[in-house]
């Protein structure tokens, strides 16, 4: 289990240590109502994101808050490691211990801080699986501020409990698309069975925060102020492994848009920096949306409609609607852009993982640790059990530490469907990309 | 005729957005979300940061959320009323 850290005082700025790394962006053509454009982050958490500085003080009251759940256990998969009869030594960072039962809310509880200390009245935001949803909300119960939820549509029909999960919590939530909103009616007009995306439930809540008064989005992943709220569990995983009297070959991560990535692997990547051992950062992503792995370095728009500014990322296009799969929370077409720019520069690896094999090694994990792991938080497991067999034939010791970003207890449907043997092909998601990628072509140059 | 302080924002908002004209010529009434300053939400908040860092002030969040930032002249009495809670001057109508 863990050894003894305390809460981290400080979140962690990778871009300090990114020589070379800009953070630009390039505006969209305006879409102004009679009120003009609304400022949709707190100064203080814009100054966060595009801060030089190292570290970043986590005020006392968020540090409060993270008191009741963390540092979440780091912990040896002895049980795991024996059922595989790998020489491997396997570690997971447990973020289903929080109360939300994902790493989510360690962003969700600073930014509704913030945002009740700037005077707003609600937030809205978009969601995929509904972690982020459900944390969210829950931050924003304890700030007393109104929440209301976009959840991608496929989602929101495979894991009603979610919805329930966020609405006790005082959350108005919504399928999206939906006809609530310009962005929602557009996309139902050319496909009304389209089941969603973060991008389009991204859309559908910037609409709603541009026109609601005191109401402004929040996002849950991508932004560099998320990535940096994140890092308290790769700061306390470094202290841990230390006091454990072990260090990590290779760190792994499942990638939606960066959040549980950049939270455990970037602090690792800091003691690179200063003791020169390298860590092996690995991101793992579904094969329905290998944005790093096949996607385009290039400009693009973090929502459906391309009413956000642009970044620099890699992309399957903003337009690009992934298959349904069964780790919703992975479902974005982008990554962040710092991380991008990382891949970009062979700082970070990155591999995709189909859904069957995600699946199995959820239920490998499982049946070893006795801890049902979120479809997300599997693809990073899968990626292990590759390497604690290869371990196994090479007879290479390699220690292994990935991020549990959450509990699957939301998604037993989804593993229904896998031990009935029900469980969607990739086929019809490798289509999906093969398309997206055809459009984006032009581009490639 | 503006006065220093409305000057200067006016300085750092054609600097910022690299918009050939004087600082003087930017009229109170010019909107923000229009040409030729054409600001959206993560620029405006570009500019205050780099108003706060001609200022020598730190403005407050609230009062960044809850203004109604239209025109030109609405961001210079943003600037004023935080200078004058700063103490910085004494009266934003003597500014």
């Amino acid at each position: 289990m863990s050894g003894p850290v305390n809460v981290p005082t400080h979140w962690y700025n990778v871009v300090a240590d990114l020589a070379g790394y800009v953070a630009e962006e390039r505006r969209p053509a305006l879409q102004v109502g009679t009120h003009g454009i609304r400022p949709q982050l707190p100064l203080s958490i814009y100054r966060q994101s595009v801060s030089k500085e190292p570290f970043i003080e986590i005020p006392p009251a968020v540090r409060a808050q993270y008191e009741r759940w963390r540092p979440t256990p780091l912990v040896r998969a002895h049980r795991l490691e024996r059922l595989l009869n790998t020489p491997a030594r396997i570690y997971y960072k447990c973020e289903a211990a929080s109360p939300s039962g994902s790493h989510k809310l360690n962003s969700a509880v600073a930014q509704a801080y913030y945002y009740k200390k700037a005077g707003v009245r609600g937030l809205v935001t978009g969601t995929g699986a509904g972690q982020w949803g459900t944390a969210l909300s829950m931050a924003c119960a304890a700030y007393g501020l109104e929440c209301i939820v976009y959840m991608v549509r496929c989602s929101y029909e495979q894991k009603p409990q979610r919805r329930i999960l966020m609405e006790l919590n005082g959350a108005q939530v919504l399928p999206s698309p939906s006809l609530t909103t310009e962005a929602g009616r557009s996309i139902l007009a050319e496909d009304p069975d389209c089941p969603g995306s973060l991008s389009v439930a991204s859309s559908e809540a910037h609409e709603i925060a541009q026109e609601g008064e005191g109401i402004r989005y929040s996002a849950g992943s991508g932004d560099n102020h998320v990535l940096l709220h994140q890092t308290v569990i790769g700061q306390e995983a470094v202290a841990q492994m230390q006091a454990l009297g072990d260090y990590p070959d290779t760190v792994v991560a499942a990638l939606g848009a960066g959040s549980n990535f950049a939270g455990i692997a970037m602090p690792f990547y800091q003691q690179s920096q200063i003791t020169g051992r390298p860590t092996r950062l690995v991101a793992v992503e579904p094969r329905s949306c290998p944005k790093l792995t096949r996607g385009v370095y290039m400009w693009d728009h973090h929502d459906a409609l391309g009413n956000t500014p642009m970044s620099k990322m890699y992309t399957l296009g903003h337009t690009f609607i992934p298959s349904p799969i069964h780790a919703g929370g992975l479902r974005y077409h982008g990554a962040a852009p710092v991380i991008s720019w990382m891949y970009h520069e062979g700082l970070i690896d990155a591999v995709a993982l189909g859904q069957s094999q995600v699946f199995e090694a959820g239920v490998t994990f499982a049946r070893a640790e006795q801890l049902i792991p979120a479809p997300e938080s599997a693809h990073a497991i899968a990626h292990v059990i590759e390497r604690a067999v290869r371990a196994r034939e090479t007879g290479k010791a390699e220690s292994i530490l990935f991020n549990l970003s959450g509990h699957g207890l939301m998604d037993l449907a989804s593993y229904d469907k896998y031990l009935s043997g029900l469980l969607e092909s990739d086929s019809a998601a490798d289509e999906d990309v093969e398309r997206a990628l055809a459009k984006l072509e032009p581009a490639r140059v | 005729m503006s006065d220093p302080i409305s000057i200067r924002v006016k300085q750092v908002l054609v600097d910022l957005l690299d918009i050939d004209m004087d600082a003087e010529d930017v009229e109170d009434r010019s909107p923000l979300y229009s040409t030729p300053i054409s600001l959206d939400s993560l620029t405006l908040l570009r500019l205050i940061a780099a108003l706060e860092k001609a200022f020598s002030c730190e403005i407050d969040d609230e009062a960044v959320m809850t203004a109604d930032l239209v025109d030109v002249g609405s961001l210079v009495d943003l600037v004023l009323g935080q200078l004058a809670a700063a103490g910085l001057v004494a009266d934003p109508s003597l500014a």
